[in-house]
């Protein structure tokens, strides 16, 4: 069950998507497909000195996202992540936008396995992602609808990192670190330059034959965003908690129902604060 | 003679007590200077004073009104060059909708279609422009 680890997209700030890996295979499979919906719903923006300000009126996003892995070979695999989201708001510009979200690309290298079934090291894949900024961004956005069909970050990223898991009798534990850089890119007269970005996140579980239980927290921290002919914007940190519960199903289906809570740790600045609630099903092919 | 010469003195009082200058603008603030006004363009040698006449929530869009005074005199004058107007989040480096920039009289325009698409820090941003060409451009900040 460790290896049922869902797609990581953490949720966005102001501004539609934030940087997405996809899945990754860390058990034994040889491929995995799954498809996920959320729904997350803004609670609070939060300044650049960490001042929380609620929202009065609902902003609520719901994501379609289909996400596979698949090796190539015997330790790289690739894989894929493609978003579909709906964002709902009410108030002055209200109304409601659906299209394509930031779609990312994926390969990884098993560079740790765990061949010898050892106490104490853990197993490790690294990963290469590319995202496309197939998700309108802001800016494109803005004269049209105040932002509301900004679905995605809106930069070409490059992002590296690593996945570590291990599991102890029922226990299983795992670790993510990344880190990514976006391009810059040109809207209108404005350069926008956003920088890198990462994110780390320790999560553990507790399992029975069919039964998952677990939980994690991600921390992640974003450049602040230069534009031509502007002061430095501030740079963006959050943290999200998320309670997981997995069944696994006969025929290698796994179903997966997350809550995550973005007002419960860290110290944020410079975001917005959601909380949201998802839903995955997930087939694996074994070797 | 007593009677007549105390009605002529009041007579003159209360023409006296109610004279007003004609040119005395009724909404000038005295105080009103280069050094202290909201938006100061100092090339152009402009002050402007935002009015608010509905400030913006989530449920409805906001709307104020500038208006743009001599420092020397406190006279409304109109900018030499076209006014306009947007809003900016620096902490976070975006913009919002565009705002809608109409003139009401000669010093006085008014802003409306003000909606911020988050809560924060913002600034209301006025820029005198030639084309799409920003000549200068004075900033407030505003906490929505």
């Amino acid at each position: 069950m460790a290896a049922v680890l869902p797609a990581k997209v953490w949720a966005s700030a102001c501004c539609g998507g934030a940087f997405s890996i996809p899945a990754i295979i860390t058990g034994d499979d040889a491929g995995q497909l799954s498809t996920s919906f959320s729904q997350s719903k803004i609670q609070a923006d939060v300044t650049a000195n960490g001042v929380w300000l609620p929202r009065d009126a609902s902003d609520v996003s719901q994501i379609l996202k289909i996400d596979g892995a698949h090796i190539i070979g015997d330790r790289f695999q690739a894989g894929f992540s493609i978003p579909v989201q709906t964002r709902t708001r009410e108030g002055a510009m209200g109304g409601t936008s659906s299209g394509f979200g930031d779609i990312a690309l994926q390969g990884a290298y098993e560079y740790l396995p765990d061949w010898d079934y050892n106490p104490y090291r853990p197993k490790g894949v690294g990963f290469l992602t590319l995202t496309l900024p197939t998700g309108k961004t802001l800016e494109e956005s803005l004269p049209e609808d105040g932002g509301l069909s900004a679905r995605g970050r809106g930069y070409w990223a490059v992002g590296a990192g690593t996945v570590l898991t291990k599991s102890f009798q029922a226990w299983d534990f795992n670790s993510t670190f990344e880190v990514h850089h976006s391009f810059a890119r040109t809207v209108g007269e404005k350069t926008y330059t956003p920088g890198y970005g990462g994110s780390f996140s320790a999560g553990a579980g507790w399992n029975t034959a069919t039964w998952r239980l677990g939980g994690a927290v991600a921390w992640n921290q974003e450049e602040g965003v230069k534009v031509s002919g502007e002061t430095q914007a501030s740079a963006q940190r959050y943290a999200t908690g998320t309670l997981l519960a997995s069944y696994l199903m006969p025929d290698s289906w796994t179903a997966i129902v997350s809550y995550s809570d973005q007002t419960l740790f860290g110290n944020p600045t410079t975001t917005t604060l959601s909380k949201s609630a998802m839903v995955l099903l997930q087939k694996r092919w074994a070797r | 003679m007593k009677a007549l010469r105390s009605l002529i003195f009041l007579v003159i009082a209360s023409l006296i007590a109610c004279a007003q200058p004609k040119d005395a603008d009724p909404t000038r603030d005295p105080a009103y200077t280069l050094s202290n006004c909201e938006f100061q363009f100092t090339t152009s040698n402009v002050c402007a004073h935002l009015i608010w006449e509905k400030r913006p929530t989530d449920q409805e869009n906001g709307m104020f009104v500038l208006e743009f005074k001599n420092p020397d005199d406190g006279q409304f004058i109109d900018p030499r060059d076209q006014v306009a107007a947007d809003l900016f989040m620096p902490s976070m480096g975006h913009g919002s909708s565009a705002v809608n920039v109409v003139k009401l009289s000669p010093g006085q325009y008014r802003v409306s279609d003000v909606h911020f698409i988050m809560r924060g820090d913002w600034e209301i941003r006025v820029q005198l422009k030639n084309g799409s060409t920003v000549l200068e451009q004075a900033t407030m900040p505003y906490r929505y």
